[in-house]
Protein backbone atom coordinates (compact mmCIF):
# COMPACT_ATOMS: atom_id res chain seq x y z
CA UNK A 1 0.00 0.00 0.00
CA UNK A 2 1.43 3.43 -0.89
CA UNK A 3 2.79 5.51 1.96
CA UNK A 4 0.17 7.96 3.28
CA UNK A 5 2.29 10.60 4.96
CA UNK A 6 0.60 13.85 6.03
CA UNK A 7 1.62 16.87 4.06
CA UNK A 8 0.93 19.50 6.70
CA UNK A 9 3.85 18.80 9.03
CA UNK A 10 6.71 18.89 6.57
CA UNK A 11 7.85 22.46 7.33
CA UNK A 12 7.12 24.25 10.57
CA UNK A 13 5.68 27.73 10.87
CA UNK A 14 8.69 29.96 10.13
CA UNK A 15 10.31 31.84 13.00
CA UNK A 16 11.36 35.37 12.17
CA UNK A 17 14.52 36.84 13.70
CA UNK A 18 15.11 40.26 12.19
CA UNK A 19 16.02 39.67 8.57
CA UNK A 20 16.55 35.95 9.15
CA UNK A 21 13.89 33.26 9.02
CA UNK A 22 14.16 29.80 10.53
CA UNK A 23 12.19 26.96 8.95
CA UNK A 24 12.34 23.51 10.52
CA UNK A 25 11.77 20.53 8.27
CA UNK A 26 10.54 17.20 9.61
CA UNK A 27 10.52 13.69 8.19
CA UNK A 28 12.09 11.73 5.37
CA UNK A 29 12.05 13.62 2.08
CA UNK A 30 11.95 11.89 -1.29
CA UNK A 31 10.27 12.43 -4.64
CA UNK A 32 6.89 11.80 -3.00
CA UNK A 33 7.01 14.89 -0.81
CA UNK A 34 9.90 17.01 -2.17
CA UNK A 35 7.38 19.05 -4.22
CA UNK A 36 5.71 20.03 -0.94
CA UNK A 37 9.11 20.95 0.51
CA UNK A 38 9.79 23.12 -2.53
CA UNK A 39 6.43 24.81 -2.28
CA UNK A 40 6.89 25.44 1.44
CA UNK A 41 10.41 26.87 1.19
CA UNK A 42 9.60 29.06 -1.80
CA UNK A 43 6.53 30.23 0.08
CA UNK A 44 8.73 31.26 3.01
CA UNK A 45 10.96 33.23 0.65
CA UNK A 46 8.05 34.89 -1.08
CA UNK A 47 6.21 35.85 2.07
CA UNK A 48 9.12 36.86 4.30
CA UNK A 49 11.87 37.87 1.84
CA UNK A 50 14.61 37.08 4.37
CA UNK A 51 18.25 37.99 3.94
CA UNK A 52 19.14 34.71 5.61
CA UNK A 53 17.12 31.51 5.41
CA UNK A 54 17.96 28.99 8.10
CA UNK A 55 16.74 25.48 7.34
CA UNK A 56 16.80 23.24 10.39
CA UNK A 57 17.21 19.60 9.37
CA UNK A 58 17.57 18.03 12.82
CA UNK A 59 14.38 16.01 12.27
CA UNK A 60 15.26 14.91 8.74
CA UNK A 61 16.98 11.51 8.85
CA UNK A 62 16.91 10.90 5.09
CA UNK A 63 16.64 12.80 1.83
CA UNK A 64 17.02 11.82 -1.77
CA UNK A 65 18.35 13.82 -4.70
CA UNK A 66 15.02 15.50 -5.36
CA UNK A 67 15.17 17.06 -1.90
CA UNK A 68 18.77 18.12 -2.49
CA UNK A 69 17.65 19.75 -5.74
CA UNK A 70 15.04 21.74 -3.78
CA UNK A 71 17.71 22.96 -1.37
CA UNK A 72 19.97 23.92 -4.28
CA UNK A 73 17.15 25.79 -6.00
CA UNK A 74 16.36 27.61 -2.75
CA UNK A 75 20.02 28.52 -2.33
CA UNK A 76 20.25 29.83 -5.88
CA UNK A 77 17.15 31.96 -5.43
CA UNK A 78 18.49 33.42 -2.20
CA UNK A 79 21.87 34.15 -3.76
CA UNK A 80 20.26 35.98 -6.68
CA UNK A 81 18.66 38.29 -4.12
CA UNK A 82 21.90 38.75 -2.21
CA UNK A 83 20.78 36.43 0.57
CA UNK A 84 22.20 33.31 2.21
CA UNK A 85 21.05 29.88 3.28
CA UNK A 86 22.33 28.03 6.34
CA UNK A 87 21.55 24.36 6.96
CA UNK A 88 21.30 23.42 10.62
CA UNK A 89 21.92 20.04 12.26
CA UNK A 90 22.37 18.13 9.03
CA UNK A 91 22.02 14.43 9.83
CA UNK A 92 24.68 11.89 8.77
CA UNK A 93 22.79 10.35 5.85
CA UNK A 94 21.84 13.77 4.52
CA UNK A 95 25.42 15.03 4.86
CA UNK A 96 26.61 11.88 3.15
CA UNK A 97 24.37 12.52 0.17
CA UNK A 98 25.54 16.12 -0.07
CA UNK A 99 29.11 14.82 -0.16
CA UNK A 100 28.32 12.15 -2.75
CA UNK A 101 26.69 14.78 -4.94
CA UNK A 102 29.67 17.13 -4.36
CA UNK A 103 27.34 19.78 -2.95
CA UNK A 104 28.62 19.82 0.61
CA UNK A 105 30.86 22.80 -0.02
CA UNK A 106 28.16 25.07 -1.45
CA UNK A 107 26.06 25.12 1.70
CA UNK A 108 26.88 26.88 4.96
CA UNK A 109 26.34 24.48 7.83
CA UNK A 110 25.66 25.11 11.50
CA UNK A 111 25.08 22.89 14.50
CA UNK A 112 22.22 24.95 15.93
CA UNK A 113 19.78 27.74 15.12
CA UNK A 114 21.72 30.11 17.40
CA UNK A 115 24.97 29.35 15.58
CA UNK A 116 23.24 29.88 12.24
CA UNK A 117 21.83 33.23 13.37
CA UNK A 118 25.30 34.34 14.41
CA UNK A 119 26.94 33.39 11.10
CA UNK B 1 6.12 -8.80 -2.69
CA UNK B 2 7.73 -12.17 -3.21
CA UNK B 3 10.51 -12.94 -0.77
CA UNK B 4 12.90 -15.82 -0.29
CA UNK B 5 16.19 -16.24 1.49
CA UNK B 6 17.99 -15.51 -1.74
CA UNK B 7 15.97 -12.63 -3.06
CA UNK B 8 13.13 -10.20 -3.16
CA UNK B 9 10.82 -9.35 -6.02
CA UNK B 10 8.67 -6.23 -5.88
CA UNK B 11 6.07 -5.31 -8.48
CA UNK B 12 5.04 -1.70 -8.00
CA UNK B 13 3.46 1.08 -9.95
CA UNK B 14 5.24 4.32 -10.68
CA UNK B 15 3.75 6.27 -7.79
CA UNK B 16 6.45 8.07 -5.77
CA UNK B 17 4.46 7.17 -2.65
CA UNK B 18 5.99 3.69 -3.08
CA UNK B 19 9.57 4.90 -2.82
CA UNK B 20 10.04 4.79 0.92
CA UNK B 21 8.57 1.32 1.35
CA UNK B 22 10.68 -0.12 -1.48
CA UNK B 23 13.84 1.54 -0.22
CA UNK B 24 13.36 0.12 3.27
CA UNK B 25 12.61 -3.36 1.95
CA UNK B 26 15.72 -3.29 -0.21
CA UNK B 27 17.80 -2.07 2.73
CA UNK B 28 16.37 -4.83 4.92
CA UNK B 29 17.27 -7.42 2.30
CA UNK B 30 20.80 -6.05 1.96
CA UNK B 31 21.14 -6.30 5.74
CA UNK B 32 19.95 -9.91 5.69
CA UNK B 33 22.48 -10.60 2.95
CA UNK B 34 25.23 -9.53 5.34
CA UNK B 35 26.16 -6.14 3.93
CA UNK B 36 27.40 -3.61 6.51
CA UNK B 37 25.12 -0.74 7.50
CA UNK B 38 26.64 1.87 5.21
CA UNK B 39 26.46 -0.46 2.20
CA UNK B 40 22.80 -1.21 2.98
CA UNK B 41 22.12 2.50 3.02
CA UNK B 42 23.87 2.91 -0.34
CA UNK B 43 21.87 0.07 -1.88
CA UNK B 44 18.63 1.66 -0.70
CA UNK B 45 19.76 5.05 -1.96
CA UNK B 46 20.64 3.68 -5.39
CA UNK B 47 17.30 1.89 -5.64
CA UNK B 48 15.46 5.08 -4.67
CA UNK B 49 17.35 7.22 -7.18
CA UNK B 50 16.90 4.76 -10.01
CA UNK B 51 13.18 4.41 -9.33
CA UNK B 52 12.74 8.18 -9.06
CA UNK B 53 14.43 8.62 -12.44
CA UNK B 54 12.08 6.08 -14.03
CA UNK B 55 9.05 7.72 -12.45
CA UNK B 56 10.02 11.24 -13.48
CA UNK B 57 11.82 10.78 -16.77
CA UNK B 58 10.86 7.36 -18.05
CA UNK B 59 7.17 7.54 -17.26
CA UNK B 60 6.89 11.35 -17.29
CA UNK B 61 5.22 11.49 -13.89
CA UNK B 62 2.50 8.92 -14.61
CA UNK B 63 1.70 7.04 -11.41
CA UNK B 64 0.13 3.89 -12.82
CA UNK B 65 2.95 2.40 -14.85
CA UNK B 66 4.69 -0.88 -13.92
CA UNK B 67 8.13 -1.26 -12.42
CA UNK B 68 9.71 -4.54 -11.32
CA UNK B 69 12.43 -4.47 -8.68
CA UNK B 70 14.46 -7.52 -7.73
CA UNK B 71 17.24 -7.98 -5.22
CA UNK B 72 19.30 -11.11 -4.79
CA UNK B 73 22.47 -12.26 -3.14
CA UNK B 74 25.32 -12.01 -5.59
CA UNK B 75 29.09 -12.36 -5.36
CA UNK B 76 29.19 -11.75 -1.62
CA UNK B 77 26.90 -8.78 -1.89
CA UNK B 78 23.64 -7.77 -3.49
CA UNK B 79 22.50 -7.42 -7.08
CA UNK B 80 19.54 -5.15 -7.83
CA UNK B 81 17.62 -5.11 -11.07
CA UNK B 82 15.02 -2.52 -11.98
CA UNK B 83 12.89 -3.18 -15.04
CA UNK B 84 10.62 -0.61 -16.61
CA UNK B 85 8.41 -0.50 -19.65
CA UNK B 86 9.06 3.14 -20.55
CA UNK B 87 10.41 4.21 -23.93
CA UNK B 88 13.83 2.61 -24.30
CA UNK B 89 16.81 4.91 -24.70
CA UNK B 90 20.44 4.65 -25.64
CA UNK B 91 22.46 4.25 -22.42
CA UNK B 92 25.30 6.09 -24.12
CA UNK B 93 23.11 9.20 -24.17
CA UNK B 94 23.03 9.42 -20.38
CA UNK B 95 24.83 12.45 -18.87
CA UNK B 96 28.48 11.87 -17.97
CA UNK B 97 29.46 11.36 -14.39
CA UNK B 98 31.31 14.66 -14.13
CA UNK B 99 28.25 16.82 -14.73
CA UNK B 100 28.07 19.94 -12.56
CA UNK B 101 25.88 18.76 -9.68
CA UNK B 102 24.50 22.24 -9.03
CA UNK B 103 22.70 22.20 -12.38
CA UNK B 104 19.22 20.70 -12.33
CA UNK B 105 18.93 16.99 -13.00
CA UNK B 106 21.54 14.27 -13.01
CA UNK B 107 22.28 14.18 -9.29
CA UNK B 108 20.51 10.85 -8.98
CA UNK B 109 22.64 9.19 -11.63
CA UNK B 110 25.82 10.64 -10.14
CA UNK B 111 24.86 9.11 -6.80
CA UNK B 112 24.05 5.71 -8.28
CA UNK B 113 27.40 5.52 -10.05
CA UNK B 114 29.29 6.59 -6.95
CA UNK B 115 27.74 4.25 -4.40
CA UNK B 116 27.31 1.06 -6.42
CA UNK B 117 30.18 -1.13 -7.60
CA UNK B 118 28.56 -2.00 -10.93
CA UNK B 119 25.89 -0.10 -12.88
CA UNK B 120 24.64 -1.37 -16.22
CA UNK B 121 21.76 -0.15 -18.37
CA UNK B 122 20.34 -2.59 -20.91
CA UNK B 123 18.04 -1.43 -23.66
CA UNK B 124 15.15 -3.84 -24.28
CA UNK B 125 12.58 -3.80 -27.08
CA UNK B 126 9.88 -2.62 -24.68
CA UNK B 127 11.78 -0.79 -21.93
CA UNK B 128 14.97 -0.70 -19.91
CA UNK B 129 16.71 -2.96 -17.42
CA UNK B 130 19.06 -1.45 -14.87
CA UNK B 131 21.38 -3.86 -13.08
CA UNK B 132 23.42 -2.73 -10.08
CA UNK B 133 25.77 -4.60 -7.77
CA UNK B 134 27.04 -3.70 -4.31
CA UNK B 135 29.67 -5.94 -2.79
CA UNK B 136 30.77 -6.20 0.78
CA UNK B 137 34.10 -4.44 1.24
CA UNK B 138 37.04 -6.75 0.84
Amino acid sequence: MPDARGKDDLVSTPQIHGDAVIAAVRGEIDLHNSPELRSALLGVLGKNRPKKLIVNLAQVPYVDSSAIAVLVETLQKMRRGGGRVVLVAVQPRVKGLLEIARLDSIFVLAASDDEALAK
Amino acid sequence: MVESTNGVELKINSDPANLRRVRKQIEDFARSAGLPQQACHYVGLAANEALANIMRHGYGGAKDRPILVTARRYDGGVQLTIRDWAAPFDPGALPPGNQDPSTPGGIGLICIRKVMDEVHFSRLPDGMLLTMVKRAAR
